[in-house]
């Protein structure tokens, strides 16, 4: 079964064509991280698969159902690109108050699972407004993870993130049961999170695979980096 | 050094067209109220809250590319403060000249201009005393001040503000005197002055909101309930950018009734209520200003990948509106239970009691449908001034209208008040209701937001 499913979908930002005739599935359970250069339409696929843009045209579906639909926003975790959360809400009421909209059952428990998992107790009374851009960074994650979500998009996850921080989230991250799609411009991170690969330009997909065949395109010893780089100005 | 410097910290901050505009502003209200009648107290009131706001902020406001590119500069920071002291002194005399052109009908120009250039010094030195106060000692300093301040409406001969209240000669001496303390205290003080920029106020919650176990509806009315955003555009000393601030309702309440029990005092013991119908129109000012504020402020913290990603945005909009509007209608009671104890303001007490909630959440509404602007940042610009500001103020204008209209007709029409509370009724029909039933409108709202960058 498709947790996601992105048909023929096309998005203008006025003359702009942000996203043309865009179609991909991704089954659920696995990994997909999506890479394009900037200004490739990654964050606005997000956007629509997330219900908070509409497309001009084609068909989005989240485990089947209409991304605005209460259904779909239940089993859907998202964290945008630079997310910010409410910044007059301190970090346990920032927590806790999604919980609530959310009515979750076992809020409490998630809400002290993620202060504690995420390294946010000592800041839990801190005005989120007030906190650095990395604590902030990991404010965001728990609120996009508070409800276990089915399916996970995660715009750019581990910005801001010092390096043991990043290990954290990505091993939290691992150990979910969800279908994910990562937007990002690093290699690494999709080398880390996920095991296929969407490249987008100019809002179209150029290649899909998976990670290792993704490797194989590669001349010997050349990094995965520059077979990317290479694939992209080939698209442009 | 020091020229060039000041020169080029009075530029970045007030550009010749904007000294153009403000003097052409200024000729404009002095030439239109030129003859009209001036309460005198109104000035003192007016420069007595200034001077309260400077003391309780206290520092210099500086800009983003001072802190990026002129602080970094070889420059002694004695001269840097000495420049930004001369900033804020322009500042705060343009905002004095504002609020007190129209005294030059009251006293001699010679006065006028001695006594509001001895002020703008005055606020200057203050802003740098203050910024080197915590705490209790800012609060007693402050207070203080606007005592004093406020004490020439009994006309106390060395208040600094005598002059404006028929004390010219003992006033401005006073004001002088005062002026050279402060300047030499500021001096003494210049080079620890706090530089405003950037994150401030208290890094942590004092009074948390415990959100557990409630649903979707009680949490957002829990939120709404338990503190106000109150924000909008502030330019200090050229220094321009939109602040929100987490307010406490349950303090907002303690003020708001403080500030109700001054306003009757004054009403009877002034005998002001051969004023009554500059004070109606002052009253739904006031309310009518404090919508419009908190209706900016209430999508600009607003992170939409949270609210309109946990649930469809007309529900929680509709949760969020209800919120507010009761909360606003909780801050404002006392000043409808004040209103009431004064037959010549019952209509303004109507007002607050059955418009201002659904005023609220129209204002609310057309600002998020026309101009939304999410801070991203503190004290930054989040959008440039355009069009959709002033179409916003035009579909703002029937607000106005209702609430003039609810508090004067009881008065002007001489009809019961009974009477006016259905019309009001079908006000609110027409202003609060659409926003809190449509689907499409918030789905637009959605729409409008993303483009702007709301994430």
């Amino acid at each position: 079964m498709e947790c996601i499913r992105v048909a023929h979908v096309s998005k203008r930002y006025g003359e702009v064509v942000v996203l043309d005739n865009l179609s991909f599935d991704i089954p659920c359970q696995e990994r997909y991280s999506l890479l394009g250069p900037n200004g490739a339409g990654k964050s606005t696929t997000m956007k629509i698969l997330a219900g908070l843009a509409k497309p001009d045209s084609g068909e989005v579906k989240i485990m089947g159902w209409d991304p605005e639909s209460l259904e779909a926003k239940r089993v859907l975790g998202y964290l945008p690109e630079d997310a910010l959360p409410y910044r007059n809400l301190s970090v346990r009421e920032n927590l806790e108050y999604i919980a609530s909209l959310r009515e979750l059952s076992d809020g409490e428990y998630m809400v002290e699972t993620l202060l504690d998992r995420l390294g946010l107790r000592q800041y839990e009374r801190v005005q989120a407004g007030k906190l650095s851009r990395g604590n902030l960074q990991k404010l965001a994650i728990a609120l996009a993870i508070i409800h276990s979500p089915k399916v996970l998009l995660l715009d750019e996850p581990l910005n801001y993130l010092d390096i043991p921080t990043q290990e954290e989230v990505i091993s939290l991250l691992k150990e979910m049961n969800s279908t994910f799609l990562i937007s990002t411009h690093i290699m690494s991170i999709a080398l880390r999170l996920t095991d296929n690969v969407i490249l987008m330009s100019h809002g179209r997909i150029i290649w899909r695979g998976s990670i290792s065949e993704l490797k194989l395109l590669g001349k010997e010893n050349e990094p995965i980096e520059s077979v990317v780089a290479r694939m992209m100005r080939g698209a442009g | 050094m020091l020229g060039k410097l000041i020169k080029f910290v009075l530029l970045t901050r007030f550009t010749k067209r904007l000294l153009l505009i403000n003097l052409v502003s200024l000729l404009l209200v002095y030439s239109l109220g030129g003859g009209a009648k001036v309460l005198p107290q109104l000035f003192i009131w007016y420069a007595s809250i200034v001077f309260l706001v400077i003391t309780l902020t206290g520092g210099f406001v500086v800009l983003k590319s001072d802190v990026d590119f002129l602080f970094v500069l070889p420059i002694r920071r004695s001269y840097m403060v000495f420049s930004l002291f001369l900033s804020m002194f322009v500042a705060y005399g343009l905002l004095l000249l504002y609020l007190g052109i129209l005294e030059l009908n009251l006293i001699p120009l010679t006065f006028f201009v001695l006594n509001l250039s001895l002020l703008s010094v005055l606020a200057a030195s203050t802003a740098a005393i203050a910024s080197s106060l915590s705490g209790w000692k800012r609060w007693a300093f402050s207070s203080s001040l606007a005592l004093l301040n406020l004490s020439s409406l009994m006309g106390f001969p060395l208040s600094p503000l005598g002059a404006f209240h028929g004390l010219l000669v003992p006033g401005t001496v006073s004001l002088s005197f005062l002026t050279l303390v402060f300047l030499f205290l500021a001096y003494r003080t210049l080079s620890n002055v706090h530089l405003l920029y950037g994150k401030s106020g208290n890094l942590v919650v004092k009074r948390p909101v415990n959100f557990n176990g409630k649903d979707a509806f009680l949490a957002v009315m829990l939120r709404a309930l338990s503190f106000i955003d109150i924000g909008g555009r502030m330019n200090v000393a050229g220094s321009v950018g939109f602040r929100v601030l987490r307010v406490n309702v349950i303090q907002a309440l303690g003020f708001s009734t403080a500030i109700s029990v001054v306003y009757f005092l004054l009403v009877k013991t002034l005998h002001l209520t051969s004023f009554h119908s500059l004070i109606i129109i002052y009253s739904i000012a006031a309310e009518y200003s404090l919508l419009v504020l908190m209706s900016q402020a209430m999508f600009m913290h607003e992170p939409i990948w949270l609210s309109f990603g946990v649930m469809e945005p007309w529900r929680f909009a509709r949760y969020y509106l209800l919120g507010k509007a009761t909360s606003v209608e909780l801050i404002l009671l006392p000043f409808a239970v004040v209103n009431l104890l004064n037959p010549e303001t019952w209509g303004v007490s109507l007002v607050t009691l059955i418009v201002s909630p659904f005023a609220l959440i129209y204002l609310a509404s057309i600002t998020a449908r026309i101009n939304p602007v999410q801070i991203r940042d503190e004290l930054s610009v989040p959008a440039p001034f355009s069009s959709r500001q002033y179409f916003t103020a035009i579909a703002s204008f029937p607000v106005m209208l209702v609430m003039i209209m609810g508090a004067y007709s009881p008065t002007l029409l001489g009809v019961n008040q009974v009477q006016v509370i259905p019309y009001l009724l079908v006000a609110d029909l027409f202003m609060g209701v659409p926003f809190l039933i449509s689907k499409s409108f918030w789905r637009g709202v959605q729409a409008v937001m993303i483009e702007r960058g709301f994430t």
